[in-house]
């Protein structure tokens, strides 16, 4: 029930004022979820009208009884979603990335950064380190708890979802993707301008994603990642969120038309404009 | 019985013809412009897909593929690999939903411009849903499973350029006017098939009777364009250098200025959307 204690509220006082946090003698905080019910029991601070007695039934909104360390938590939830995303794509297992991604130091970071939320692709193999990882995840500072960390193998639609989730579309901020030098994630990322930290896999043979993502880097559409030191890459992405190239490039290389493939398909076909 | 010396000349001669003939026949020594084409001619275009970075890639280069150009396109994808199937099956339908929007823009705007309904009814309807059907998904035999031996890999390649012939051969709308690809092992055996079919084409049961099945004199070159990977920054792929070195395509794309400045294939722009 709702009771008013303490000293009784000018009744020509705006209801705003007082509803908004009444300390109660048990020490809870009583809080009044703003809604646009309340607008029906606004009173004018300078009515003629005589107010009704509003405080003998309670008031018309719902109230939050919660008490205060319950209200401190889901205070800290509401803050807007931030995702960090990790994919390691589908044809080869790249378990030190996420190892790398669930490392403190890493975790650390995306709290200083605002992060929310880690989702990972792990592929197959990479579940067995995120076991591992909640099994020893008592172990962390609280700060890092408040992360929420999520993961799932992979997933043949696509990973489109996630991208977009990243990128903060619907409810949230922009986040980053973090994927490793496979072209396909590269170009999924680059297409929704979400900023993108791209790190090569070191076991691959044929190396040459480092040499795609170098150039990417140099050209100033990602970042390109070191295994060693991910928060850096956190720290650099989180410049890069300003100065991203838009994809795709204008440079067309010494094709004036601009039509690049379709342009050389017409020219080989005999189709001439 | 003839002398040695008349077997030896006879053997010279008819290899300085094949050798002769191999010259002729292959696109690197023999630059040619293809003969000028009609608009609405119809034309017959083979894509070869491979695994999935090659089968994302490739059709994220066509989405700018014109249907009413090339209005018949097969795909060619190894055994087994359904996903790749898929992936060309969704793009067709991308590319009839974006051809019906077109058609009913340009229904609309006639239906203004003459104030009366056109002859297209039913019948222009059954028209477009068979020009819609347009392609076809074809399968052969990888011409190495991935985890293969080398040892077991020359039989399952012969039997990949026997089945690639007879695709080219015994295909409905006859040899393809163009091949794309960027490179996966199956597309190395398929331009292979091509360039024999084009080696003999001479013959009248190879070459002529069978081009002419579209009623067009320049039908059925088989031109091969092929793109390198956008993966590829200083060092061209394998499967690319292979071709090249070998002569068999007609034009090298590539993705990055770099390989270009290494008098590698030609640089129009990052192909990739």
């Amino acid at each position: 029930m709702w009771e008013l204690r303490g000293p009784p509220v000018h009744p020509t006082a705006p209801i705003q004022q007082a509803s908004e946090t009444c300390l109660d003698t048990r020490g809870w905080t009583v809080r009044a979820l703003i809604l646009p019910r309340k607008r029906h029991c606004l009173r004018e601070p300078h009515s003629t009208l005589t107010p009704p007695a509003l405080y003998d039934i309670g008031p018309p909104w719902p109230v939050d009884y919660r008490p205060n360390f319950i209200m401190s938590m889901s205070r800290k939830k509401r803050k807007s979603q931030k995702v960090c995303f990790v994919t390691v794509g589908a044809t080869a297992s790249f378990d030190s990335l996420v190892k790398a991604a669930l490392s403190p130091q890493f975790l650390e970071a995306l709290e200083t950064h605002d992060y929310t939320d880690l989702r990972l692709q792990h592929g197959k193999d990479g579940q067995k380190v995120l076991e591992e990882f909640r099994r020893s995840s008592y172990t962390m500072s609280e700060e890092v708890q408040d992360l929420s960390i999520s993961g799932f193998d992979f997933n043949k639609q696509g990973l489109g979802s996630e991208m977009r989730a990243a990128k903060g579309q619907g409810n949230g901020v922009e986040g980053v993707v973090i994927s490793h030098a496979g072209s396909g994630s590269i170009l999924d990322a680059l297409r929704i301008a979400v900023p993108v930290i791209v790190v090569p896999n070191p076991d691959l043979l044929d190396n040459h994603q480092e040499e795609l993502a170098e150039e990417l880097a140099i050209q100033g559409y990602v970042v390109h990642g070191n295994l060693q030191d991910l928060p850096a890459a956190i720290r650099q992405s989180e410049s890069l969120r300003k100065t991203q190239n838009p994809w795709p490039p204008a440079d067309t290389g010494e094709d004036p038309s601009g039509k690049g493939l379709v342009g050389v398909m017409d020219e080989e076909m005999g189709f001439v404009d | 019985m003839p002398s040695l010396a008349y077997i030896l000349a006879s053997t010279l001669i008819l290899l300085t013809t094949a050798f002769l003939r191999l010259i002729y026949i292959l696109p690197a020594f023999h630059r040619s412009r293809p003969p000028p084409r009609a608009r609405g001619t119809p034309t017959h275009l083979l894509i070869v897909l491979g695994s999935g970075g090659h089968t994302a890639e490739m059709l994220s280069l066509l989405t700018s593929l014109d249907p009413a150009r090339y209005t018949y396109r097969s795909y060619v994808v190894g055994s087994g690999d359904d996903f790749s199937a898929g992936k060309a099956q969704g793009f067709e339908r991308g590319l009839a939903a974006k051809e019906e929007e077109e058609e009913e823009e340009e229904e609309e705007g006639e239906k203004k411009r003459r104030g009366t309904v056109g002859l297209t009814g039913a019948e222009g309807k059954e028209m477009r849903g068979i020009l819609r059907r347009a392609y076809s998904i074809h399968t052969v035999p990888r011409a190495r499973q991935i985890h293969q031996s080398l040892v077991t890999s020359p039989p399952s390649s012969l039997r990949c350029l026997y089945a690639g012939l007879m695709l080219l051969y015994w295909h409905p709308e006859g040899y393809p006017d163009l091949i794309l690809t960027n490179g996966p092992a199956t597309s190395l055996v398929l331009i292979l098939a091509a360039t024999i079919l084009r080696y003999f084409s001479f013959l009248p049961l190879v070459g002529p009777a069978r081009q002419s099945v579209r009623g067009q004199g320049s039908a059925g070159k088989m031109r091969v364009i092929y793109v390198e990977s956008w993966a590829r920054v200083k060092r061209p792929s394998l499967s690319g250098r292979i071709i090249v070195w070998c002569g068999l395509c007609d034009r090298v794309l590539v993705q990055w200025k770099g390989l270009q400045d290494r008098g590698w294939g030609e640089y129009k722009g990052v192909l990739v959307r």
